[in-house]
């Protein structure tokens, strides 16, 4: 399949909106790169028909949360296709608030975690959600509602909610 | 929704902010490893079983032994583990009828007795220890080979001789400070080699007399980010070395050193064989038929190839284009006009020409074994060249070098040249 001057424009327009989800996904910026170059992968393999007949960006996405769950994913990962800044990485989040739940977050089964990131970073409904990782909305609800349980163990009381600026 | 909600969703928020950036050629390092990886399933998958004739060829290949044409068995069996390979069949016939399909059922023989003149078996070290990896024919008794001080990272080029086994070190390889492509596409012609290397802010061309000396800088060209700090395969004609960047635009520089001029009109046109030039290049997003338009800029002669609706990935040479279709297993072949169409079960990539407009190599797999095999598509033979998958099943694929004449892989302790000029 000859490459699709489209593909690479859609790469080079959202690019940096899957690098910001494979990060929220995974929690670390290596994973997220290799989630997002397999996900490119598996979009430039099945361009042309996404291309025509699905949304490009829903397939990476619900790419990226399948494979981020997919059991033979946590047993490999491979070289990535380009080098990732120096930079440090783990800059910490506005409130300490924040951080705790980060840190805890990357404690979480990596299914519950994805559950939380559709419903609170992608603003998918259950049933969504159910959808996209081909699973029952009860599985959903139940996975988010464990997730959250850990959380709320973590931090028990979110203080300061007056001082973040919500999008 | 409660506070832990909310500050899970700020949380989310917020921490996206802290992702890594995504490299600015990242659709181009994606189609980089989505061909590599197309090359690598294609060796896995490796094919079996059929092979399947037409107008007369005799192609391929499987079942346990060779036992030739077959009129007893007229039908080609096509086995659940056919997967690619070796499949010939022939252009649809002027009558419109197709021809009855007819099957050899047989393992190739190995490359050393199907074409033994075109064979040589080399030791895989140089006399001096080192491990060494072919590049080009220089002339018939001697082959352009380079040595690595890493990986692709080449030091030393030697000039190989195949009778005597004796290397002659032709000359050091610098590798400047700062360079990100190592010395590519190592080039003959007029009696010296030419070759590139690139940093992030220039391209470098240089090139050394085979009969020995210390290279010489050619010319340097400042790069802006992205396409153009890189070069198609640059190619040497009348004491000049013409070449492309990846992003488009043809220039010839004297081959010992001098100003590049720019070949008129050719702003956005690639290299293919000169004196032809064309649109799209064998690098990068493009479009259309890869050298789908090419022009003589000798003779000003011009050539527009033939490409059907549904047809992908195809790319052409001066005289044939190969692409796939939806429904096509494998590849076509045809003439730029779109005649003497074949299909061969074997995928192409798009980096892949027939070298010599008839060579190429495809995998194949019969039970628990696969290989390898090198076919010539002018007569349908096709030979092993005794590669055997891995310990993970995979197995590396040597595809014919630039000069369309040297393919070489390695074999055990041995390197195998097949120099494909001698084979009739």
């Amino acid at each position: 399949m000859e490459q699709d001057s489209r593909f690479a424009d859609f790469v080079a327009e959202r690019g940096d909106a899957l690098l910001r989800y494979g990060y929220v996904l995974t929690g670390n910026p290596h994973d997220a790169a290799d989630l997002v170059q397999e996900a490119l992968l598996k979009l430039r393999g099945a361009w042309q028909r996404v291309r025509l007949k699905d949304s490009p960006e829903g397939y990476a996405r619900t790419t990226m949360a399948r494979l981020h769950i997919a059991a033979w994913r946590r047993r490999r990962r491979e070289h990535l296709a380009w080098d990732l800044p120096e930079r440090e990485h783990h800059d910490l989040l506005p409130t300490g608030d924040e951080q705790a739940l980060w840190e805890t977050l990357a404690g979480l089964p990596r299914k519950q975690r994805t559950v939380l990131v559709l419903r609170y970073y992608e603003q998918l409904t259950d049933a969504e959600i159910a959808a996209l990782l081909g699973i029952s909305t009860g599985t959903v609800r139940s996975q988010a509602s464990r997730a959250l349980e850990k959380l709320r163990s973590a931090v028990p009381t979110p203080q300061h909610m007056t001082q973040r600026s919500i999008r | 929704m409660n506070d832990l909600e909310e500050t899970l969703r700020s949380t989310f928020s917020h921490a996206a902010g802290h992702a890594p950036r995504p490299p600015g050629a990242l659709a181009e390092l994606v189609e980089t490893r989505y061909r590599r990886r197309g090359r690598r399933n294609q060796a896995l998958l490796a094919a079996g079983a059929v092979v399947v004739i037409a107008g007369g060829a005799t192609f391929a290949l499987t079942g346990e032994d060779r036992t030739g044409p077959s009129p007893a068995n007229p039908q080609a069996t096509v086995s659940a583990e056919v997967t690619a390979s070796a499949e010939v069949t022939p252009a649809e016939p002027a009558t419109g009828e197709p021809e009855p399909i007819q099957a050899v059922r047989g393992t190739p023989e190995p490359i050393d007795k199907v074409w033994p003149q075109a064979v040589h078996r080399l030791p895989a070290k140089l006399a001096t220890g080192g491990t060494f990896r072919p590049a080009a024919f220089i002339d018939d008794r001697t082959i352009l080979v380079t040595t690595w001080a890493s990986f692709e990272k080449t030091n030393v080029l030697y000039a190989y001789d195949l009778e005597t086994r004796e290397a002659r070190k032709v000359a050091d390889v610098q590798t400047p400070a700062d360079t990100v492509l190592f010395a590519s596409d190592f080039t003959i012609g007029d009696g010296r080699v030419a070759w590139w290397t690139a940093t992030k802010k220039a391209v470098f061309l240089w090139s050394v007399p085979l009969s020995g000396g210390e290279p010489t800088l050619v010319t340097e060209q400042k790069a802006e980010a992205g396409d153009r700090a890189a070069l198609d395969p640059p190619q040497i004609a009348n004491g000049r070395i013409v070449f492309s960047f990846r992003g488009g635009g043809v220039f010839t520089v004297p081959i010992d050193g001098g100003p590049a001029e720019p070949v008129a009109d050719s702003t956005k046109l690639h290299v293919l064989r000169w004196p032809w030039i064309g649109t799209g290049g064998w690098y990068g997003s493009f479009e259309g038929t890869r050298f789908g338009e090419i022009r003589n800029v000798d003779t000003g002669e011009t050539s527009t190839a033939v490409t059907k609706p549904g047809e992908t990935m195809v790319s052409c040479g001066v005289t044939l284009c190969r692409g796939s279709r939806e429904g096509l297993t494998g590849s076509f072949v045809r003439q730029r006009d779109g005649s003497q169409e074949r299909t061969v079960i074997a995928h192409l990539g798009p980096m892949e020409s027939l070298a010599r407009d008839r060579f190429t190599s495809a995998s194949y797999s019969r039970g628990k074994t696969g290989g390898v095999e090198l076919h010539d598509l002018n007569s349908g033979v096709a030979a092993d060249l005794g590669i055997r998958p891995g310990a993970d099943g995979g197995m590396l694929f040597p595809m014919p070098a630039r000069d369309e004449r040297l393919l070489s892989y390695e074999l055990g302790d041995e390197i195998m040249v097949v120099d494909l000029a001698k084979i009739p």
